[in-house]
């Protein structure tokens, strides 16, 4: 065989399968799916990109490379997650117009010109099989918190003749004034365990 | 165990006589459960079928044994492990279909999977 054409032994154990779920909710201490926290079935996948920018001091600075390591700063965070409802709720439909009320008891959602800052930024999580022990208790998971997450793609609906209807959606994470160092994502890597017999 | 000792003992649990397509015996009962095997590197899943076969006149044994087939590898797929890596079987589209024999007696369903082998 290829001296170099290899992959790990343990490949089969760390892999994440299948397009995973949203969640309103979720306790990686105390894994399970509710139902009800489901923010909606969805098609294609779901993307989620955390992209850092950062700044080079060293840039404009004679006879100093680009990309010198002490130069380098992180100066920002961009996190986003983005992909395709084929479900909507009017929670959901509130949740993806960002800046918009339910009114209770109705069937209509009201746009606001204004943000609510207590309201309308809320967490959302993504959660995916992880693992070769995927059973219904001990199932292995890939989570990522979103914090302070805002539609920021707005409410899209996009239709089809004989198809399902498509909604397709991103939600940006945002810092907050009251905790200005802390990054709004965190990551979550859980093997699964044997299921109890 | 060997990749094709785990499959065949994952569609054995299913408690059907399981037998390879391409060795079955003559005086093989029913119900029985039949299949083919292949297996591919990691990364290229391989479509793989088995069938479930009955004799009856009705479709309601060979149909349940389907659906606890589907049960059983779940939407999200079933891992089979084996030594050194694992089998991971998701439903095939269609995932079932009724096929006829040519003796009327006797009720055959063809179930679809994909199976991709996670080893290294």
């Amino acid at each position: 065989m290829a001296k170099f054409t290899k992959i790990p032994t343990t490949t089969f154990q760390t892999l994440q399968i299948n397009a995973g779920v949203l969640l309103s909710e979720f306790d990686p201490t105390s894994p399970t799916v509710a139902d009800a926290k489901i923010l909606g079935a969805t098609s294609g996948g779901i993307n989620f990109t955390a992209s850092p920018s950062y700044i080079d001091f060293g840039e404009d600075v004679d006879n100093c490379p680009k990309n010198t390591k002490q130069l380098k700063r992180l100066d920002d965070w961009d996190v986003k997650m983005s992909g395709t409802f084929v479900t909507m709720s009017l929670d959901l439909a509130t949740q993806l117009a960002a800046a918009a009320d339910k009114t209770a008891g109705s069937n209509k959602v009201t746009p606001r010109r204004d943000l609510d800052i207590t309201n309308d930024f809320k967490d959302v999580w993504f959660v995916g099989d992880y693992s070769d022990k995927n059973g219904a208790t001990n199932g292995g998971f890939v989570a990522i918190k979103m914090m302070n997450t805002l539609s920021t793609g707005g409410f899209q609906i996009q239709t089809a003749d004989k198809e399902k209807g498509k909604f397709a959606f991103e939600f940006t994470a945002h810092f907050s004034m009251d905790a200005q160092d802390t990054v709004p994502f965190e990551i979550y890597v859980k093997a699964g365990m044997a299921e109890p017999t | 165990m060997t990749k094709e000792q785990a499959y065949y003992a994952f569609l054995a649990s299913f408690e059907w006589a399981t037998y390879d397509e391409n060795t079955v015996p003559e005086n093989a009962a029913l119900p029985r459960l039949t299949y083919e095997f292949a297996s591919n590197d990691f990364d290229y899943p391989v479509a793989l079928t088995f069938s479930v076969w009955d004799r009856s006149t009705s479709w309601s044994s060979v149909t349940n044994k389907a659906n606890e087939i589907s049960e059983a590898i779940g939407r999200g797929g079933k891992m089979i492990p084996f030594d050194g890596g694992a089998i991971w079987v998701t439903r095939g589209t269609p995932f079932a279909q009724r096929l006829a024999d040519e003796d009327d007696s006797i009720r055959r369903i063809m179930i679809n999977i994909n199976a991709e082998f996670l080893t290294a």
